[in-house]
């Protein structure tokens, strides 16, 4: 059988279609490309649900938008971020696995809860269906505050006198408070002053914390921090009866929080005082012994115990109950600073967060976080200054209590990757009493690494480092990285570099970081210092290991531009890979047995190498490295002898700056002025760049010991200058007072360079000058000739005699003055 | 002479009797060549006599071609959209952050 077929039907009804097919087929998926399959999955479920509830009505409808998108986003804090980013920390958020990503667009969830807060059932679903509500209305602008409307609206359909209508009245009170409407924030906390059924303990505390802070901004420090004390004492009594009754054995974390919360009641009449956080040591180790040292706070009430004050606060941090006490806590803590300084009026901060190329940031989560709360990870459920960036990447918090602050910035893996935010540890927010802060954040595209890269294999003499130059950069800093069994070995290996590359000789790369001489990474596997882990040992040296490297770039002022590492989440985003191996050399028997893990053998077989060839620099290198590693363990002071013997001949053989470095800090720490002299001399004349303002400093409590005061004042001045964590201005002060300068004078300095590290916040120096101050009005001529005596006594190095005396019998602010001079560096 | 002429022209067409002339078309398409309009309606036209028995061979090996050419990628997108509603892990390296399925499709694609 046969078709016969003209040619114009065939191309009509068969050729034609099939074409088209073909090119739908070729042609779609890369016409596809901005739908990733994952977005077009999400589209494709947004659109089956929209359609499953436009379907629906009634009360069917509202199970629906309440199944499907009030609960599933309820599970977590809206203010919940894939990547938390900042100065002193940064954090990554995975999605867990049987979360749920809605679908939905922020249009769509609007419009949904909006409707769900007029029609849904007047029960808990609402509530949360409000705050989420409020925070679309946020991310969207906020416009002719909706926001404000929708609680409000909301709080008219429950029940007056309820729970739930408290609780919205004061979430409207605190979005007033934060909005710096204080008048309405007043008349909202009027109007939830009522007693209700359910978690009134809980509401209890919120509106308490409210009116502290709104008490604070009406210059009313002094009775916020009564209000915020009593308040947390109540709440406290509460939960221990509670406990009490739940647990009659009496575990008691609250009880002893209770008891502690009597000795802060006592601070506010203690006034100006007591030490706040200035005795320090409570970093945290607070966590481990928890019972027994809160039991001795409760104890100490008795004699008054200011000095026992900032560690108590420190300590019920870690022991409060729920995130409404760590609010109360971190409220108190701000608010007893600020009465000792005398701050009268709250702060405002607004800004914009944007890309470099000018596309604002929406939906970005800014953190303003207090410095005494840095110490934890941001908990969205109890920050107090929390907002969300508008369509603009617009942010503002008002009603701000003065004092140091950071931001943290919260961004979804898609707004971070490939950008950066240039901040540094030492980027700190001095709000002011009664200012107004503007604070714009851009974030910079990530810098690309050009050579080496990519696994590249190198040998020969040195390595030529290569990168994308960056406008404005003034000078670049190269870090090298040995990573080992998940462990990283960084170093700065060349600072202000100024052109976009560099040829670093492989000795150079050799001697990167110089000598640990007190802590070394351990590995598992062999006991005591042969744990110490072999690469942290051989670094550079070892051929089998894969080497990476980053570049920061830096401004002339010496903040950072952007950098080579961050999120690199896209196949466009991943850029050149900043790996490479470096295969120079070749490993020596004696190296072998270190990357083996021998290392007692490893040290005989380089004392071997060395004696059979005094020019074999690697191997004395590779000596006194085992040597120092040896001693971190066995504190052995012949073991450290020896090694710095060996340091003087190696310093001599491989003149290398962290070598001479090494060599000066040893001598600073055995007072031996002339050798210290000697290697510092050599070390500023080896370093590839101007002496920093760490090498300044040391210099200065050098020159200071030596009782060179004039040139030690002066190196330390320079350091204060340049660095910004001014983490040696307790030396500075010290050397101020030893040559005689008044304390108004040196309570500027303190003020002028605030110190911030984990222990101490920036007021720290300052409220320690301001007590000396005190304590010198009692009796002037007294005081200053103990003052003379004990700087006397520091400036000789008489440390133990010091820190005896300092320790003993009733504490001063002399005491503690010089206990905090101790502690410095 | 005319007789001779005709004696000429009677073995003339004697000679040329068995010859037939078969190539009018021709000389017409040479003087008088067709538009290119009519030989493409000539070609739309045309009548085609496909045997069914090749047709339905022909189709045969068609639709199995794109069978197999498409196969693995139909099953390919499969797993590809499951693989993205997977987890997908997260790891830190040379000071970086990648997704562990892109880095390791890096460093293979350079290590190799």
């Amino acid at each position: 059988m046969k078709i016969r077929i003209k040619v114009k039907h065939l191309v009509l009804f068969l050729l034609l279609p099939l074409t088209l097919l073909a090119v739908f087929v070729f042609i779609r998926p890369s016409a596809g490309t901005d739908l990733s399959p994952a977005q077009q999955a999400s589209a494709d479920a947004r659109t089956v649900l929209l359609q499953k509830l436009a379907a629906s009505s009634g009360s069917a409808r509202m199970q629906l938008i309440r199944e499907k998108v009030v609960e599933p986003a309820n599970v977590h804090s809206a203010y919940r971020f894939n990547v938390y980013a900042g100065g002193s920390m940064s954090q990554v958020n995975q999605i867990g696995e049987d979360e749920e990503v809605s679908p939905l667009l922020p249009a769509d969830r609007i419009k949904l809860l909006e409707e769900y807060v007029q029609e849904g059932p007047a029960d808990y679903s609402l509530q949360n269906a409000v705050k989420q509500l409020v925070y679309e209305y946020d991310a969207a602008g906020n416009a002719g505050d909706q926001a404000d409307q929708a609680i409000a609206a909301a709080a008219q359909r429950v029940s007056s006198k309820s729970s739930a209508a408290r609780e919205l009245t004061l979430l409207r009170a605190e979005r007033a408070l934060n909005a710096g409407r204080f008048v309405q924030a007043g008349q909202l906390l009027e109007q939830a002053e009522f007693s209700v059924q359910y978690n009134e303990s809980e509401l209890d505390a919120r509106a308490a914390w409210l009116q502290g802070r709104l008490l604070f901004t009406q210059g009313k420090g002094r009775e916020a921090l009564t209000l915020v004390n009593s308040a947390l004492e109540e709440y406290r009594k509460i939960w221990a009866e509670r406990d009490a009754a739940l647990n009659p054995a009496g575990s008691g974390s609250q009880q002893n929080a209770s008891g502690a919360g009597g000795v802060d009641g006592g601070d506010v009449d203690g006034g100006g005082t007591d030490g706040g956080g200035t005795d320090g040591g409570s970093k945290d180790g607070g966590n481990t012994d928890s019972g027994g040292s809160d039991g001795g706070g409760t104890g100490s009430s008795a004699d008054g115990g200011g000095n026992n004050s900032g560690n108590n606060a420190a300590e019920q941090v870690y022991h409060a109950s729920s995130s409404t006490e760590e609010q109360l806590v971190a409220l108190q803590t701000a608010l007893r600073e600020a009465v000792k300084l005398g701050f009268n009026a709250p702060a405002t901060l607004s800004g914009t967060l944007t890309k470099s190329d000018g596309t604002p940031v929406a939906r970005a989560g800014i953190f303003l976080r207090a410095e005494s709360e840095l110490y934890h990870s941001v908990q969205s459920d109890s920050e107090p200054y929390q907002i969300v960036t508008d369509a603009e990447g617009r942010f503002q918090f008002s009603g701000v209590i003065p004092g140091f602050y950071q931001i943290q910035l919260g961004f979804s893996f898609e707004q971070i990757d490939g950008w950066t935010w240039p901040v540094q540890p030492d980027d700190w927010i001095e709000l002011q009493a009664g200012s107004s802060v503007t604070h714009d954040i851009t974030l910079q595209p990530l810098l690309e690494l050009q050579s080496p890269v990519n696994s590249q294999v190198l040998t020969g003499d040195a390595v030529q480092f290569k990168w994308e130059a960056v406008d404005g950069a003034a000078y670049y800093n190269l870090s090298t990285t040995v990573e080992e069994k998940g462990s990283f070995f960084s170093y700065v290996t060349r600072q202000r570099i100024t052109d976009n590359q560099v040829e670093i000789p492989v000795t150079e790369l050799y001697n990167s970081g110089g000598f640990s001489t007190s802590s070394f990474s351990t590995v598992e596997g062999g006991e005591g210092w042969q744990s110490v882990s072999p690469a942290s040992l051989l670094g550079f040296a070892n051929p089998d290991s894969r080497f990476s490297w980053s570049i920061d770039a830096y401004d002339a002022q010496g903040h950072v531009i952007t950098r080579s590492n961050g999120y690199r989440l896209k196949e466009e985003t991943v850029g050149n890979l900043p790996f490479f191996y470096l295969k120079s050399r070749t490993m020596t028997a004696a190296d072998k047995l270190v990357a083996d893990q021998k290392l007692e053998e490893a040290l005989e077989a380089y004392r071997n190498d060395y004696a059979g060839n005094p020019q074999d620099d690697h191997a004395l290198k590779m000596l006194i490295h085992l040597l120092f590693a040896k001693h971190s363990y066995s504190r052995d002071a012949g073991t450290m002898d020896e090694a710095m013997t060996l340091l003087v001949k190696l310093v001599e053989l491989r003149p290398d700056a962290n070598f001479a470095f090494n060599l000066a800090d040893y001598y600073l720490g055995r007072s031996d002025w002339s050798s210290y002299n000697k290697y510092h001399a050599l070390y500023l004349e080896l370093s590839s760049h101007e002496p920093d303002s760490y090498d300044r400093s040391q210099n200065g409590v050098a020159l200071m010991y030596q009782g060179r005061l004039d040139e030690a004042r002066e190196q330390l001045a320079l350091a204060m200058e340049a660095d910004p964590s001014h983490r040696f201005i307790g030396s500075y002060l010290a050397a101020e007072l030893a040559a005689g300068q008044p304390l108004e004078s040196v309570l500027e300095l303190a003020k002028r360079y605030p110190q911030h590290s984990f222990s101490q916040g920036g007021y720290s120096w300052p409220l320690l000058i301001m007590e000396l101050q005190a304590e010198r009005a009692e009796a002037p001529a007294a005081f200053d000739k103990l003052l003379a005596e004990k700087l006397d006594a520091y400036l000789s190095r008489q440390d133990e005699a010091l820190e005896q005396w300092a320790g003993e019998a009733t504490p001063t602010a002399l005491k503690r003055f010089i206990k905090a001079v101790l502690e410095v560096g | 002479m005319d007789n001779g002429r005709e004696t000429i022209r009677q073995r003339l067409e004697d000679e040329l009797a068995h010859v037939t002339f078969s190539g009018h078309s021709r000389v017409l398409e040479q003087t008088h060549p067709p538009t290119f309009r009519a030989r493409l309606a000539a070609l739309w036209n045309k009548e085609l006599e496909i045997p069914l028995g090749t047709l339905g061979a022909a189709a045969a090996v068609l639709t199995t071609g794109v069978l197999l050419f498409y196969a693995p990628q139909i099953t390919v997108k499969q797993q590809q959209s499951i693989q993205v509603q997977e987890r997908r892990e997260l790891i830190e390296t040379g000071g970086n952050t990648y997704w562990k399925d892109l880095y390791e499709q890096a460093v293979k694609q350079h290590e190799n």
